[in-house]
């Protein structure tokens, strides 16, 4: 009986951690999304973007529309980049290549991009189109981040709490 | 069993707990031997899901998003619906609070379920004999099986149990 009590806990705190995790999948598989929520971590789309808002994202649409915004990754460089979509067009094969340029930012992102590549490829480089935000209430990811002191502070608040709560 | 160890008489969830753990020391003493097929096949589904999701955890950090989409649709249907599974036994009528099911020497099955309301001290109790052949439900206060120490009185809740299913058994 024991050992089935033991299990029976084990998969409690299984199913806190693995529901977790299947959930933000399932959103990732309905979004076709790798990262559909993301925090923005820089200021380059300021004042429609600013640093700690959350961004949802969808990536399911065929074209992208100008003045869109839009986030991608560059082979390589691990940080996604939230823009807007400058300009478009379509090459022979009639797949949609995008310029993008962040609000805040003098130029366009000719600069960010890989070496020798010119456009994004809207169906491989993006990670999505942003279809809603929350503001600033992803600033307590880029505190335990950024932190030390909030990071600590926050892990010693949930150990005493854990002291404290019973069951 | 219960021996040394005392039960905080101010908490209802330790109380029950306590009654819960002790409710086969109980029935083995009235020569029921407790069955774990239920609590068993509920173990297996509960670690199968547990290790889909662990499954996709590891693909997904060795495989990109794309690579591996069709899977990732297929584990996660897999998971929900096993855990859909599970929560109907732990949720539905006939699963509910059910603690202990057991058989006598001549193979007659009894199940027991039991919960405590949030604010009452009692053990709430209801014996099945058979597949829902007869059936009753009654409330043992925790103050007759508790001593003022917080020692489980083993006893008392055997004597009890004994006498419902006598009564059962002649209706």
């Amino acid at each position: 009986m024991k050992i089935r009590q033991q299990l029976f806990q084990f998969l409690n705190l299984a199913f806190v951690l693995s529901s977790a995790f299947m959930a933000w999948k399932s959103l990732a598989v309905i979004t076709n999304s790798k990262s559909p929520i993301v925090v923005v971590l820089s200021g380059s789309m300021e004042p429609a973007f600013q640093r700690g808002d959350i961004l949802f994202l969808w990536n399911r649409d065929k074209m992208t529309n100008v003045g869109d915004v839009v986030v991608y990754e560059i082979a390589g460089k691990s940080i996604p980049i939230v823009h807007r979509v400058l300009r478009e067009h379509h090459n022979a094969q009639g797949k949609q290549l995008l310029l993008t340029k962040g609000d805040n930012n003098a130029v366009d992102d000719l600069g960010l991009y890989a070496k020798r590549m010119q456009y994004l490829d809207q169906k491989k480089d993006t990670i999505g189109t942003v279809k809603g935000y929350l503001p600033k209430v992803g600033y307590v990811t880029i505190l335990l981040t950024e932190n030390v002191y909030f990071r600590f502070g926050l892990l010693g608040l949930m150990g005493l709490s854990s002291l404290f709560s019973k069951e | 069993m219960a021996g040394l160890k005392k039960s905080n008489l101010n908490s209802i969830v330790e109380l029950r707990t306590t009654t819960d753990d002790n409710l086969p020391n109980s029935l083995s003493e009235l020569e029921y031997a407790q069955s774990f097929a239920f609590t068993d096949s509920q173990l297996a589904i509960g670690l199968i899901t547990v290790s889909l999701a662990g499954i996709l955890f590891l693909l997904d950090k060795k495989y990109e998003f794309d690579e591996i989409y069709t899977l990732t649709v297929v584990l996660a249907v897999l998971y929900f619906t096993l855990s859909s599974v599970l929560y109907y036994f732990k949720s539905a009528k006939n699963y509910k609070d059910v603690k202990y099911i057991g058989y006598d020497d001549k193979g007659n099955k009894i199940t027991i379920k039991s919960y405590s309301p949030k604010f009452e001290p009692l053990y709430k109790v209801t014996v099945i004999l058979g597949d829902n052949v007869r059936e009753t439900e009654f409330d043992i206060n925790y103050m007759e099986l508790f001593d003022a120490f917080g020692h489980f009185r083993q006893d008392e809740l055997t004597a009890r149990i004994k006498k419902e299913i006598a009564q059962l058994q002649k209706k």
